[in-house]
């Protein structure tokens, strides 16, 4: 006979569970869903994790022509007080442990974009000895650009569908 | 300068053949240090590069030093075994040296008697082997 | 009397691979005394893609786009010292209208590395305005690039034997208009910090580099003119179409911050001249020399120089007859300049440490390589 053990819920779930019993629950859920998730995607910090080539386009992006502060998102130089780190360009076998402390330095919930080529797969260079290829061996990735480097406008189309995975979860789930 | 090579090394010039701008020369590790400082005293201050080229039967090191007011180029070939080489450093003469020998020691496995401070440069410390080797 | 009672220690700060200022992946330890630098330890290698032995797994033309990816800043010039190597081996003669096309390739190159410069150079200084100002310049040369062969930043304009393809039509206006409007904005640039206060207080004197010492550790391009040298590797050894554009060497005595960023500002008037001349004088003719499909340089050994806006960029290849390069070596100037950076950082503040870092203008993908 094998014994069941109850997965550990976050509290936010019990509440919600919680309150999906009283009728009309469902709506208050909804929204509360809505408003946290339009205010998480409308003002995400993001920390530069600028490595290579792709951090030039990055800065570009951000930049007056294709401005990324409209979108919500400032750049910030510790992760303590970013949300998203976008990782552009080439990870190697140094910097990894370095990447992972700064993951973890960063507060729930965040995402990853793994930007260019190199991040998302190890792109030219993903024969060499001495790089990792693509940036989800070290952390878990949320939306992948390709592109050696991809242009501004491919970023930012990158930015509009981590928005839109955003606006996807619920308090339900479990935090990132 | 070839003839001023040619005097001071005498037979221990291995070889030496001009090339548009560069003078190739070739000599054992033990003249390293004498001919760099001589080339230095006349003219050829401008230390441009250290590397090594793994041609499968020895290591070559190139010493590319250059005379920045005539752009004359002397190119210093060193052989060495692949593996256990020890040459001697010329830190002491140009500065450059110190981090370039850094860097063939890190890629080649080649040990520079004398450095100041050897130590992997590029890969991480405890990495093991000398990538760039064949 | 109460200062000598007080124990005092050295602190080591760890400027650390993920920084702001730092231009890239390049990790600082730096001894403190206070506020005073005692030591700075340059660790490097967390960019370092071994670029030279994926260049002995490619064919000749296959290794070009790696070069792009080696100094960002400036695709042109590691393309140029590569195909110059490789060219000195085959014995390739390249057609006029390539070697124009590709002076105005690098020249763009540099106006566009020099605007990245000031906009890093001034947003570490906190003048933030001056970064986006430099971008929308930058922008400019941007679309002169996408125009022509339909890349931003990693173009690959160079192939051996010549450029990938001859400009278009709009190419020209394009280039004269923003040869026309460069000067004015460097103008602005001028009246925002060349004259400012704050701007001269933190980079007049700060990080002298002595020309002793600049040549000891083989500095070269705008940190080694900064210091009064003038060494150019256009006049020292003129390569493409330099030996007939009329250009001058900018340098400056001074040898601190501010006249290493002279230097730059000066340089990018000088660009514009050449493009200028070059827009003009453009000849007619093939834009690419006839070269095999298969690329097979005899055996034997070549070193190719370009003058990058960092310095003397310098490829070697050795060759054995194969269509894979033995050894592809890449000379970079951000390498030798960061070796010297710990003798320009003693004995200054903190603070200066960013300003000094700054002016030498290094790219961590060419130190790794």
């Amino acid at each position: 006979m094998t014994t069941h053990k109850p997965e550990h819920k976050p509290p936010a779930t019990i509440a919600a569970d919680l309150v999906l019993r009283v009728p009309g629950g469902n709506w208050v859920i909804t929204t509360v869903d809505s408003v946290l998730n339009w205010s998480k995607a409308s003002s995400i910090w993001y920390l530069t994790y600028g490595l290579a080539c792709c951090a030039i386009e990055m800065m570009c992006t951000a930049a007056s022509r294709w401005d990324l502060d409209r979108f919500g998102l400032i750049f910030r130089g510790t992760p303590r007080q970013s949300d998203l780190m976008i990782v552009s360009g080439t990870v190697t076998k140094k910097m990894a442990p370095v990447l992972q402390q700064l993951y973890e330095q960063m507060a729930d919930p965040k995402y990853v974009i793994a930007m260019g080529g190199c991040a998302c797969e190890g792109g030219p260079f993903h024969d060499s000895y001495s790089t990792v290829q693509g940036v989800d061996q070290l952390v878990p990735v949320d939306v992948y650009i390709a592109g050696c480097p991809p242009r501004p406008e491919a970023l930012i189309d990158g930015i509009y569908r981590l928005q839109e995975k955003i606006k996807r979860t619920s308090i339900r789930s479990k935090p990132r | 300068m070839m003839e001023l090579l040619q005097k001071e090394l005498g037979e221990a010039l291995q070889a030496c053949e001009q090339v548009g701008k560069e003078l190739r020369i070739r000599v054992t590790p033990q003249q390293l240090v004498p001919v760099t400082r001589l080339c230095k005293q006349h003219g050829y201050t401008y230390p441009c590069d250290i590397t090594a080229v793994d041609m499968r039967t020895e290591l070559v090191l190139v010493y590319r030093l250059i005379a920045p007011d005539s752009g004359e180029q002397v190119v210093v070939k060193v052989g060495a075994p692949r593996s256990g080489a020890r040459i001697p450093t010329v830190s002491g003469v140009y500065g450059a040296a110190e981090w370039l020998e850094r860097e063939v020691y890190d890629l080649f496995g080649v040990r520079f008697e004398g450095h100041p401070d050897l130590r992997r440069i590029l890969l991480t410390d405890d990495w093991e082997g000398h990538p760039l080797l064949k | 009397m109460l200062q000598s009672s007080v124990r005092t220690e050295q602190v080591t700060l760890n400027m650390g691979p993920q920084h702001p200022s730092t231009h890239g992946v390049l990790r600082l330890e730096l001894v403190l005394d206070g506020e005073v630098v005692v030591d700075a330890r340059p660790v490097i290698g967390y960019l370092h893609r071994g670029v030279e032995k994926i260049g002995e797994a490619r064919t000749y033309p296959q290794f070009l786009p790696y070069t792009d990816r080696i100094d960002y800043l400036s695709a042109a010039s590691n393309n140029g010292a590569y195909v110059q190597a490789v060219e000195k081996l085959m014995g390739v003669e390249v057609p006029d209208r390539a070697k124009y096309l590709r002076v105005i390739a690098l020249e763009l190159n540099r106006i566009a590395s020099h605007l990245v410069f000031i906009a890093t150079f001034a947003n570490d200084l906190a003048a933030t305005t001056v970064f986006l100002y430099a971008i929308r310049e930058r922008e400019l040369i941007m679309d002169l690039f996408e125009m022509w062969v339909g890349a931003r930043l990693t173009q690959s304009t160079f192939r051996i034997g010549g450029v990938t393809e001859d400009i278009p039509e709009e190419f020209l206006p394009k280039a004269r208009e923003f040869c026309a409007l460069l000067p004015k904005r460097l103008e602005e640039y001028d009246r925002l910090l060349t004259g400012n206060r704050i701007f001269e207080a933190r980079t007049r004197g700060v990080g002298i580099l002595p020309p002793e010492v600049a040549w000891d550790y083989a500095c070269s391009g705008p940190t080694l003119r900064g210091s009064g040298v003038s060494f150019d590797v256009r006049r020292a050894e003129p390569y493409e179409a330099y030996d007939q554009v009329d250009f001058e060497v900018v340098t400056h005595p001074a040898c601190d911050c501010l006249g290493r960023y002279l230097v730059r500002m000066g340089e990018m008037r000088e660009s514009v001249r050449i493009i200028a001349q070059c827009v003009d004088r453009l000849p007619q003719g093939e834009v690419r020399a006839k070269v095999g499909r298969v690329v097979k340089p005899p055996a034997g050994e070549a070193y190719g120089r370009v003058e990058s806006p960092r310095g003397e960029f310098g490829c070697y290849v050795v060759s054995d007859g194969g269509t894979s390069p033995v050894r592809v070596r890449l000379r970079a100037p951000s390498f030798f300049h960061l070796a010297a950076l710990p003798q320009m950082l003693r004995g200054w503040k903190m603070g200066d440490v960013v300003a000094i870092l700054g002016s030498i203008d290094i790219v961590l993908g060419e130190v790794d390589r």
